[in-house]
């Protein structure tokens, strides 16, 4: 840490006295420095013992009680017990599992229109705006939506029917089977533009000679996108993958909500969603607490993927 | 696919870098195929919200014709003037707190540099991904003590809250990005460390603040579940928590349901389509090269 004022007051030595007296305000200046330091960091720590901290120390406490929210009673393990033996809980588990293959699903399609567009199709800037825009909406609307286009006797059924379809034609969000798949899909859906933008961005700044030389030395299209631009976005891609696991684990609730509020029979509920039930719809916080821990164990070994990853010398916004 | 000959194509000085010049007309037919494809998929469902929104739920059931019906009773329905006033309410103010809050720490984060701050930083990236979910039932109990469930305060609060992490991460990335002698010269010139954010750092960061800006509007506008618990009154409810409870509800005329979404989305619509540029900015920033 070389203060800039520091070293230009050192070279003015030759002046003796009036040198010192501008060498002691850096040492002051690094201490006034220290203390505007912490007093600007005080509101987010505050923010963050508040929105995080507390709340986190709090719900591994109470993952050990059972009761109301206000009136707690320690039962030791007793919670975790009952949910690894509860089989919604396992259900809805294995439900997150199952999404998670969503992933490398939408991460191979998205990669594909990335690739594609970055070939210099006409209007690309178009396609991507509206592969992006069910990004951007709200996914109570986009919940809602679905939850009528795959009814029964909704859109897409009637779509396929159409075309000759109908024996794939299936009762998408009320059957046992198919519930939490229409809700995966519906994710990818959603999900994917942000996939797109992502790997176009990372595409779009690969340096050119790169790509020049191997079109130089005969590579095919296939060759050139497989070999040549998809390794040098590695990062980008992994990046990527970490954060949609995060998501399928953690935050599709609300299309869990909106679609199929977890049936039929409980059939498409999710971890969030059992948290929610117990925690708020049913008054078993410790049920609640305990799953919460369930589910940010999962989530601590993602997040330490992420942060591994953010390590890397090509991860853009370094730390 | 290869063909040997390219091997041999002279080095051109006219073709353009990046982009491909030799067409197949097969794979241009794919691609095109597949773009196509790609778009119905995409868009297919905004056109069924809209062409089923204008339709009366007679005719959605029994088919055929248009009316406006859905619109018109919209409002009974889904006081949505009201409820995107309580939304806009929302948004303001969080975003107002994470935009001095984030804007502080990432300063402080990426030019001030306290001890021990890349562990703090550390912890703030952590906290962006953490599952909400799994943290809201202490949270909760927490606004309960305070009095503050089913008021705004109660609700910016905790919007607030979970905003500032990954704005903060976005400030100290764009903070990163600012000459350290930008910041010394002022300090040199005699301002003072708040001077120097306050006139210096501040003005050079307003492209980053519009990006958190756009995010948290789209983030907050959007949200379902921090409302469902903390705005649980119809007076104060936003318009996503309305359409949720709407749609939770069961109601069985879908048209109303259709036109509603649309509503509550033409708010994000129209931020994203003027703003574009910084979403995607931003949301890009923290990722890849």
């Amino acid at each position: 840490m070389t203060d800039p004022a520091l070293v230009r007051s050192s070279a003015a030595a030759p002046w003796g006295a009036a040198a010192d007296e501008r060498v002691r305000p850096a040492g002051a200046r690094k201490r006034r420095r220290q203390l505007w330091s912490y007093l600007f960091v005080v509101p987010a720590v505050l923010g963050m013992g508040f929105g995080f901290v507390f709340p986190l120390v709090t719900v591994v406490r109470n993952s050990f009680y059972a009761g109301s929210f206000y009136k707690l009673s320690f039962v030791g393990f007793d919670n975790y017990r009952f949910i690894f033996g509860d089989d919604v809980f396992i259900r809805s588990l294995t439900n997150n599992f199952r999404l998670l293959l969503t992933v490398p699903f939408m991460t191979i399609v998205a990669l594909l229109v990335a690739v594609i567009l970055n070939d210099g199709i006409r209007g690309w800037k178009v396609y991507r705006s509206s592969i992006f825009l069910p990004y951007i909406l709200p996914a109570a609307g986009i919940g809602l939506t679905f939850s009528v286009f795959l009814q029964f006797n909704g859109g897409l059924n009637t779509f396929l029917r159409s075309v000759g379809l109908s024996s794939i034609a299936a009762d998408w969000l009320g059957s046992q089977t198919w519930a939490i798949w229409s809700v995966g899909g519906v994710v990818v859906w959603q999900q994917l533009g942000f996939g797109v933008v992502v790997f176009l961005a990372a595409l779009l700044s690969l340096p050119p000679e790169v790509t020049e030389a191997a079109r130089i030395d005969g590579a095919s299209w296939w060759q050139l996108q497989t070999k040549i631009h998809v390794p040098q976005i590695r990062t980008a891609i992994e990046f990527f993958m970490v954060t949609e696991a995060i998501t399928v684990l953690s935050w599709v609730f609300t299309y869990v909500y909106v679609l199929t509020l977890g049936g039929p029979g409980n059939s498409s509920s999710v971890m969030e969603f059992y948290i929610w039930k117990n925690g708020f719809a049913q008054g078993s916080v410790g049920l609640a607490n305990a799953a919460a821990v369930v589910v940010l164990l999962i989530a601590s070994v993602l997040i330490a993927i992420y942060l591994r990853l953010r390590a890397r010398p090509d991860a853009g916004a370094r730390l | 696919m290869s063909t040997p000959t390219i091997a041999v194509a002279p080095l051109s000085t006219v073709e353009t870098p990046s982009r491909r010049k030799r067409k197949q007309p097969l794979r241009s037919a794919l691609i095109f195929l597949s773009m196509v494809l790609i778009a119905i998929v995409m868009l297919y469902p905004f056109y069924f919200m809209v062409d089923t929104s204008l339709q009366s739920n007679d005719q959605f059931l029994h088919g055929g014709g248009h009316s406006l019906d859905s619109w018109s009773s919209l409002n009974s329905a889904l006081p949505w003037g009201r409820q995107m006033v309580n939304s806009g309410i929302v948004c303001a103010f969080a975003i107002v707190v994470i935009l001095i809050v984030s804007s502080l720490a990432g300063f402080s984060f990426a030019k001030l540099q306290f001890r021990m701050s890349t562990f703090v930083l550390l912890g703030v990236v952590a906290a962006m991904l953490i599952p909400v979910q799994s943290i809201i039932i202490p949270v909760y109990v927490n606004v309960a003590h305070l009095h503050l469930l089913n008021t705004y305060v109660g609700a910016v609060i905790v919007y607030a809250a979970l905003g500032t992490p990954f704005a903060t991460f976005l400030m100290t990335a764009y903070y990163r990005s600012i000459p350290d002698d930008v910041i010394e010269a002022g300090i040199i010139d005699g301002l003072s460390y708040s001077k120097v954010f306050l006139r210096v750092a501040l003005p050079l960061s307003v492209p980053a603040l519009i990006t958190i800006t756009v995010l948290q509007f789209i983030q907050i506008w959007d949200d379902l579940l921090v409302g469902l618990l903390f705005l649980q009154n119809p007076e104060q409810r936003t318009i996503t928590v309305a359409l949720g409870a709407l749609a939770a509800g069961r109601t069985t005329d879908v048209p109303v349901l259709m036109a509603g979404s649309i509503m509550s989305a033409v708010p994000a619509i129209a931020v994203y389509l003027v703003f574009q540029r910084f979403l995607i900015n931003g949301l890009t920033a923290g990722i890849g090269k």
